[in-house]
């Protein structure tokens, strides 16, 4: 149980793919349609206990742990922002007339429904061993297929980015954040104890171009080895499908 | 020359792997839900967008058919086919419009033409999907049951805004690598 079970992952995946196989198609979740609470089902419920069950017996205790902690990272923002908003739209009357008693349910289900989902999709992802399978294509002799090739390519700058690029910006952002936030607003501070507030579309804009600046570094971040990665890749023999060789016989 | 033929396309798909998983990471992160329909607001868009201006529609429609699509398999799997569908088309259509920005042209309306018909299409194509296209595919399949006419019109607001300041932000990295200066 605690590290999973001692099969290839190619068996692995494909148990998780059954599992996740309602939760992608509905089916037969929609046959246990009885509401416990208004937007949650038994069939969910269900459901997300089996998931999790599965998870933590294919993949081991400590990668089922790691797909919920990422899960409730998740959800906790969307659902407790999603009530909060709905809140504030009932407060000034845009929202459901029944109030929190109205919209509750549905985040409790949204709520179930993330947290059964997405650890699965974690699950699924880090199945795969992905350097292994990079390396065993890097170290083939016999040569790489070109569809492999690419699969190759876009597996390395998914990797690149997750897990370097965007914990880079993250850093960037907690460290460096509360600094760039004052530039230039001295301009507001004419030395008196009470300071003229700082406009709201100055900090729109501040905020606009701190995003405009983000998005610059994550491209910039993610793109810059791509043309290296492509010569590297392309340079691997080719290997070509019996019937379509090209080769010329000497 | 077919090693640097081979070594293009990589490149290709190379960069239409960095703006997708941008535009995947752009969605997961920042996501602002939407009471009406259990949707959430995101800036995903962004990347389909910047990527269509500055690489052209194939590129454009690839990162939009893959990144959005992509989160909403985490979490949210009944938008999968719309969000392909509507963002794919807006990374196209973008792409096609702002191609001719490449070529010397460098207009800075030209760019904010293909945004603002970026934002229509993500507007349009999210109300025919919610309204229209998913109660029709909900009668023969129950999973995507999960929006109606009314839902999709209170869900047209936060597209406008979601596309808008998506299409701004989008515009300032334009405008960066491109280097316009007005």
């Amino acid at each position: 149980m605690l590290t999973g079970l001692k099969w290839k992952w190619q068996i692995k995946l494909l148990l998780l793919a059954v599992v996740a196989f309602p939760a992608f198609t509905g089916y037969p979740l929609g046959i246990f349609d009885q509401p416990v609470i208004d937007g949650l089902t038994r069939g969910w419920i269900g459901y997300g206990i089996v998931t999790h069950i599965a998870i933590g017996l294919i993949l081991g205790a400590s990668v089922w742990a790691g797909c919920l902690a990422i899960a409730v990272a998740i959800v906790l923002p969307v659902v407790f922002g999603g009530a909060g908003i709905s809140y504030l739209f009932y407060l000034t009357g845009l929202g459901d007339a029944a109030g929190p008693a109205g919209y509750s349910g549905h985040y409790v289900g949204l709520c179930v429904t993330m947290l059964t989902v997405i650890p699965l999709a974690n699950g699924l992802i880090s199945v795969v061993p992905v350097h292994e399978v990079e390396k065993r294509l890097l170290m083939r002799t016999q040569g790489v297929y070109r569809r492999e090739k690419a699969a190759l390519m876009f597996i390395r700058v998914f990797i690149h980015i997750v897990f370097f690029v965007i914990p880079n910006i993250l850093e960037v952002v907690r460290e460096e954040r509360f600094k760039n936030e004052q530039i230039g607003d001295d301009r507001y501070d004419d030395g008196y104890a009470f300071p003229e507030p700082i406009p709201i579309r100055y900090k729109i804009g501040r905020a606009i171009r701190m995003l405009v600046y983000l998005g610059v570094e994550g491209i910039c971040a993610s793109i810059q080895y791509i043309p290296l990665w492509a010569e590297e890749i392309a340079r691997l023999p080719d290997r070509r499908s019996p019937g379509k060789s090209n080769y010329r016989k000497e | 020359m077919a090693q640097e033929a081979q070594q293009k396309q990589l490149i290709t798909i190379g960069i239409i792997a960095a703006y997708a998983t941008l535009a995947f990471v752009g969605t997961t992160i920042i996501r602002v839900p939407l009471p009406a329909t259990g949707g959430y607001f995101n800036l995903g868009d962004t990347f389909v967008m910047a990527s269509a201006l500055l690489h052209g529609p194939l590129i454009g429609g690839a990162v939009g058919l893959i990144g959005p699509a992509l989160s909403d398999a985490i979490g949210f799997p009944q938008f999968i086919l719309a969000t392909a569908v509507v963002k794919g088309i807006e990374g196209v259509v973008v792409g096609l419009v702002g191609a001719g920005l490449r070529k010397g042209g460098r207009s800075g309306l030209r760019a904010i033409m293909a945004l603002c018909l970026g934002v229509i299409i993500l507007v349009a194509g999210y109300y025919v999907f919610e309204a229209m296209v998913y109660p029709a595919l909900a009668q023969s399949v129950p999973f995507y049951g999960v929006t109606d006419a009314k839902a999709a019109l209170a869900e047209i607001v936060p597209n406008i805004l979601q596309g808008v300041l998506s299409a701004v932000i989008a515009f300032g990295i334009w405008r960066i690598f491109i280097g316009v200066r007005k």
